[in-house]
C-alpha cells in the first residue's frame, strides 16, 4: 500500500466487462490522476499525493430535463465510471457535453481513494469527438449564469399582403394577418393541422368597407367589421377537413 | 403539451412576461393601475384568468397594449377569463368575447 495511508477496504476485483460500441461522438478521456490533481483547484500546499481509487464522472447541471444525445432520442448516461490503467493512469469514453441537450450540462467527475473516500470534485467540459487529457483541461466553474432559456414561442403570424385571392397556409403558421386595401373575392387555408388553432386578424384599411370572402374550409365565421381601420379576429378549431370557430369573433372599432 | 402558467397576486408587480408563461392566473384583492405586458410574440395565443377576493370591485386598468379587452367582473368571487392573440407591435388583441363565473 503506497504512501502509508490505512486501507480500510479491500478493493474488489474488476469484472470483465462485455465490450460496449462506443457512440461515434464519444470522446476518449484520458487520466493521468497526478496531472489532474495539479490542477489549479487543488493547491499545491494541501496535496498528499493521494492514490487515486476511482473515477466517477457524473453528468450534471441538466436541471428538471433529461440529458439527451443531440439529434438522437437516446438519454446521455448520467455515470461513468473511469477504467483504472494502472500507474495512476484511468480511461473511459464520455460524450462531449457538446453533444448534450440541454445547454449547460457539464461532468462532475470524483476522485476517490482506495477505500471509497471521496478526494475532490471537479467539474468540466468535456470536448466532443476527440482524445482528451483532462490534466491539460481547465476546471469548469458551474458556478455561471444558467443559459438563457429558450424563447417559449416563435413567431406564428403569417402577414400577407392583400389580393383578391389569398391562401393561408396552415401548416407552418397559426396565425394569419391581412390588411383589406380591396375586395377578397376568394381565399383557402390549405394544410391546416387537425386540432391546432388558427386565428385570423382582418383590417380595413383607412377606407374600410372591403369584402373578405374566408376560406372555402371554414364554417360559420363572424362577418367582417366594415368600418374604416377596424380590426375582426376569430379563431378557429381544425376538425377532419373543416375549421369551426371556437366563439363568436371580436370586433375592434 | 402543457402552456406555461404563473400565478400572480394583485399587490406585487404586475408585469406579464411573454418568456415566463402565456397564460396567468391573477388573484384581485386590490386594483391593477399600471400593467404591463412585454415580450410577447406574434401569433400566439395568451389568456388572463382574474379570480375576486371575497371583497371584489377590483378592477384591472389593461394596459394600452391590450386591445379590446373587456372590464372584469367586479363580483365578490368571481372568475373572468380574456384570452387574446399576439398582433405585431407588441399588440394583444382580444380574440374571443370574455367569459366568466360568479359563484
Amino acid at each position: 500500500m503506497p504512501n502509508g495511508l490505512p486501507k480500510r477496504m479491500e478493493k474488489e476485483p474488476k469484472a470483465t466487462a462485455t465490450p460496449v460500441p462506443v457512440p461515434p461522438s464519444a470522446s476518449q478521456v484520458f487520466l493521468n490522476t497526478y496531472n489532474v490533481l495539479s490542477a489549479p483547484m487543488f493547491p499545491a500546499a494541501q496535496m498528499l499525493t493521494p492514490v487515486i481509487g476511482s473515477v466517477t464522472f457524473q453528468l450534471a447541471g441538466f436541471g428538471s430535463q433529461i440529458p439527451r444525445i443531440i439529434d438522437t432520442g437516446f438519454i446521455a448516461k448520467a455515470t461513468e465510471e473511469a477504467t483504472d490503467e494502472g500507474g495512476g493512469f484511468f480511461s473511459t469514453y464520455l460524450i462531449g457535453n457538446s453533444g448534450i441537450d440541454p445547454v449547460g450540462t457539464y461532468y462532475a467527475v470524483t476522485f476517490a481513494d482506495e477505500n471509497g473516500d471521496i478526494l475532490q470534485t471537479v467539474a468540466y467540459i468535456i470536448p466532443a469527438g476527440s482524445q482528451v487529457n483532462l490534466g491539460e483541461l481547465q476546471p469548469y466553474d458551474p458556478n455561471q449564469p444558467p443559459p438563457p432559456l429558450p424563447p417559449l414561442v416563435t413567431n406564428q403570424l403569417l402577414v400577407l399582403p392583400w389580393s383578391q385571392t389569398m391562401e393561408f397556409p396552415g401548416d407552418v403558421y397559426t396565425a394569419f394577418r391581412v390588411t383589406l386595401t380591396g375586395d377578397v373575392t376568394s381565399s383557402t387555408a390549405p394544410d391546416t393541422v387537425s386540432g391546432n388553432l388558427y386565428t385570423f386578424i382582418i383590417q380595413q384599411d383607412a377606407a374600410g368597407g372591403h369584402l373578405f370572402a374566408w376560406p372555402t374550409n371554414l364554417v360559420n365565421a363572424t362577418p367582417i367589421n366594415p368600418n374604416p381601420n377596424s380590426r375582426t379576429v376569430q379563431t378557429f378549431v381544425m376538425a377532419t377537413s373543416n375549421l369551426y370557430p371556437i366563439s363568436a369573433g371580436t370586433w375592434y372599432l | 403539451m402543457s402552456r406555461p402558467f404563473q400565478n400572480l397576486n394583485s399587490t406585487g408587480s404586475m408585469v406579464f412576461d411573454g418568456l415566463a408563461a402565456v397564460c396567468w392566473f391573477i388573484h384581485m384583492s386590490t386594483t391593477v393601475a399600471h400593467p404591463r405586458v412585454i415580450n410577447i410574440s406574434p401569433g400566439q395565443l395568451y389568456t388572463f384568468i382574474f379570480t375576486q377576493d371575497g371583497v371584489g370591485n377590483h378592477p384591472m386598468m389593461w394596459p394600452d397594449n391590450c386591445v379590446n379587452a373587456a372590464p372584469i367582473d367586479p363580483a365578490p368571487n368571481s372568475l373572468t377569463v380574456q384570452n387574446f392573440i399576439a398582433d405585431q407591435g407588441g399588440f394583444l388583441i382580444a380574440n374571443v368575447p370574455p367569459s366568466g363565473v360568479q359563484p
